[in-house]
């Protein structure tokens, strides 16, 4: 092979592995489970021991925190609109009261609360309960919704901020500075989600405090 | 997932304009109390040493803890560009009202090392010509260093250096920057370019050699730029040939820029305008213009066009004009790793009896790693002033 189309093809042999390696943005799988709500079928979703080792950090900084959990019945994508699932909340811990202040702003009503422990702050931000008749009976036969969870720590502005900063700082001779930025910050506390949704029939899950299971742990209704 | 995230934080804001009002109107929130700082440590990182952080957002002792001074706090060291996350917690104090603050930082790993250097490596490919043996299809390289935190003290820095197939050094640009952050408006670089016109028209500004420093102020969105400037065309190599030899001044100029110049394209346009002016040969002032605009559509794909313009006194005139289309090939969930390119140039000198004009059609591959950039690009079809003559440019 002439040498000047093998130092092509070595150049691009190298620079193609180190794209396919780039690594993932982290995906929590999970299962929810069905249960009885006022005495009709529902899906619970719940997060709280999902959280990754950052997340817990995050939330338990002692500075506000915004949480959100947001799910869909298909892929996200660039381009998807937000969907409509979501329980959006402000979560501050108090280093020496050693309590929650949890402000749950989705769904409405707005709630505000203070829990001693993280489970009570995880039960108001990380669980949701889907009752919709036409998602129930879209989901019944199973199968899988997808969504984001973030606890983020800044305000929800931030990243728009700190573009426009490295706007202006690039004005100069420095305009490859941040060429090698992707445009995008890769915040911890934001992760995928794929939420496995079992049959209606063969949900095998405990009973729910609250409500009854639907389906009894040998499979059968 | 870019689009994804904005939705949710425009829906986020909204939310929490919502949330803040309805809290102000309907209900009395039991205060929550801010405590005032006993100590604080840095990890996760050495690019900033904990006093750098210390002074860069004006930590003292017995500082209140607040939501706001951690809002503009982060959003200064994200500013950094050094750090793709970090995150404030708060621990007891050793007395009831007083707290340890830690900030745990997550070093960018798109950028290398401490001192947070990235580069650049091109390679340009154009047709074979009987000046450079048939078979041959180089037109050189490119090589490129960049800092953002040179001497770990936020200085930046940049080299680029071009070189064409025979080892030559074609074009070459340095440039250095004082440290900026978020609490000031203004910054300084300096900055040392030559080109050689013969072997790099497009690159070719009316000058061979620019040497500049210049103080940028932003003033209501609009960078207002003074300093020095020095441009010359006296260096054998490094000149266009008939063009004044040199011009030195004071710079003075505005600037305007929207879009963020990273790898990826993003809509936005820039304006400027500067002036060199000769208080003493009003013929060898020099004044530059430049508009150029970037619609980036779908994900990353994007459509550019823009034009410059260097006329020193009345009767010389540099024009360059290019129009880009890019088009994402390669996507993971961290982002575009990888763009096509289609651009077209045009340049135009005028001056006295010279005349020149070349035009030229590149594509290209650039693509994106940690650390680095790889471009390669083809000259598709070419027209330099020089490409039919040996040395001088066409009269």
């Amino acid at each position: 092979m002439n040498p000047i189309y093998r130092n092509i093809l070595l150049f691009l042999l190298a620079i193609i592995p180190i794209n396919l390696k780039a690594e993932d943005t982290r995906t929590i799988t999970t299962t929810a489970r069905w249960i009885k709500k006022n005495g009709v079928p529902a899906m619970l979703v719940d997060l709280s021991d999902s959280l990754t080792t950052s997340q817990k950090d995050i939330a338990n900084s002692g500075f506000s925190t915004f949480t959100l959990v947001a799910i869909n019945d298909s892929k996200i994508q660039p381009r998807d609109t937000l969907p409509d699932l979501r329980v959006v909340c402000s979560v501050k811990y108090d280093t020496w009261e050693e309590r929650y202040q949890t402000i749950r702003v989705e769904p409405l009503p707005i709630e505000t609360t203070f829990v001693k422990d993280f489970n009570g702050w995880a039960q108001k931000c990380l669980q949701m309960t889907i009752d919709s008749k036409l998602i129930v009976e879209k989901m019944s036969a199973g199968g899988t919704f997808y969504g984001i969870m973030q606890i983020r720590q800044s305000s929800p502005d931030e990243s728009a901020k700190i573009k426009k900063w490295l706007v202006q700082q690039q004005s100069g001779f420095m305009q490859g500075l941040y060429a090698h930025m992707l445009g995008d910050f890769q915040y911890q506390g934001f992760v995928k989600l794929e939420i496995k949704i079992p049959s209606i029939r063969t949900n095998g899950t405990p009973a729910d405090t609250k409500s009854g299971p639907i389906g009894k742990k040998d499979g059968s209704k | 997932m870019t689009n994804f995230r904005a939705s949710i934080s425009v829906f986020l804001a909204k939310l929490i304009l919502i949330t803040l009002g309805s809290m102000s109107l309907c209900w009395e929130l039991p205060a929550q109390p801010n405590y005032r700082l006993e100590s604080f440590e840095v990890v996760g990182s050495t690019r900033m040493t904990k006093d750098q952080v210390a002074t860069q957002l004006g930590i003292t002792p017995d500082a209140e803890m607040t939501d706001a001074w951690i809002s503009a706090s982060r959003t200064k060291l994200m500013g950094s560009g050094l750090f793709k996350d970090i995150v404030f917690k708060l621990r007891k104090g050793s007395k009831p009202g007083l707290t340890k603050l830690v900030i745990t930082v997550e070093d960018d790993d798109d950028v290398l090392s401490d001192w947070a250097l990235g580069g650049e490596f091109g390679l340009s490919l154009k047709e074979p010509t009987p000046a450079f043996g048939e078979d041959s299809v180089f037109r050189g390289y490119k090589l490129g260093i960049i800092s953002r935190n040179l001497f770990l003290a936020s200085h930046r820095g940049a080299a680029l250096g071009d070189i064409d197939a025979r080892g030559n050094l074609v074009a070459g640009h340095l440039a250095y920057g004082l440290p900026r952050f978020l609490a000031e408006s203004i910054q300084f670089d300096a900055a040392l370019a030559v080109v050689e016109a013969r072997e790099r028209y497009f690159e070719a500004e009316a000058f061979g050699l620019k040497a500049q420093g210049l103080w940028t102020r932003r003033r209501g969105g609009v960078d207002v730029m003074y300093g020095v400037a020095w441009y010359s065309n006296t260096h054998r190599r490094y000149r266009l040939n008939e063009w004044p030899d040199i011009v030195a001044g004071p710079k003075i100029g505005i600037i305007r820029e929207t879009r963020f110049l990273g790898f990826l394209p993003s809509t936005g346009y820039r304006l400027s305008l500067a002036a060199v002016p000769s208080f003493l040969k009003k013929e060898q002032s020099v004044f530059e213009s430049e508009i150029a605009g970037t619609w980036a559509f779908w994900t990353h794909a994007a459509i550019s066009a823009s034009g410059k313009s260097i006329t020193s006194g009345s009767k010389a005139i540099t024009t360059r004009a290019e129009g880009k289309i890019e088009f994402p090939l390669t996507s993971v969930s961290r982002g575009l790793r990888s763009l096509f390119y289609l651009a077209v140039r045009n340049g135009q000198d005028r001056y006295k009896t010279l005349k020149l004009h070349g035009t030229e059609s590149v594509i290209g591959y650039r693509y994106h790693s940690t650390g680095f950039i790889g471009d390669i690009s083809f000259r598709v079809t070419g027209d330099r002033p020089w490409d039919n003559t040996p040395l001088e440019p066409v009269r």
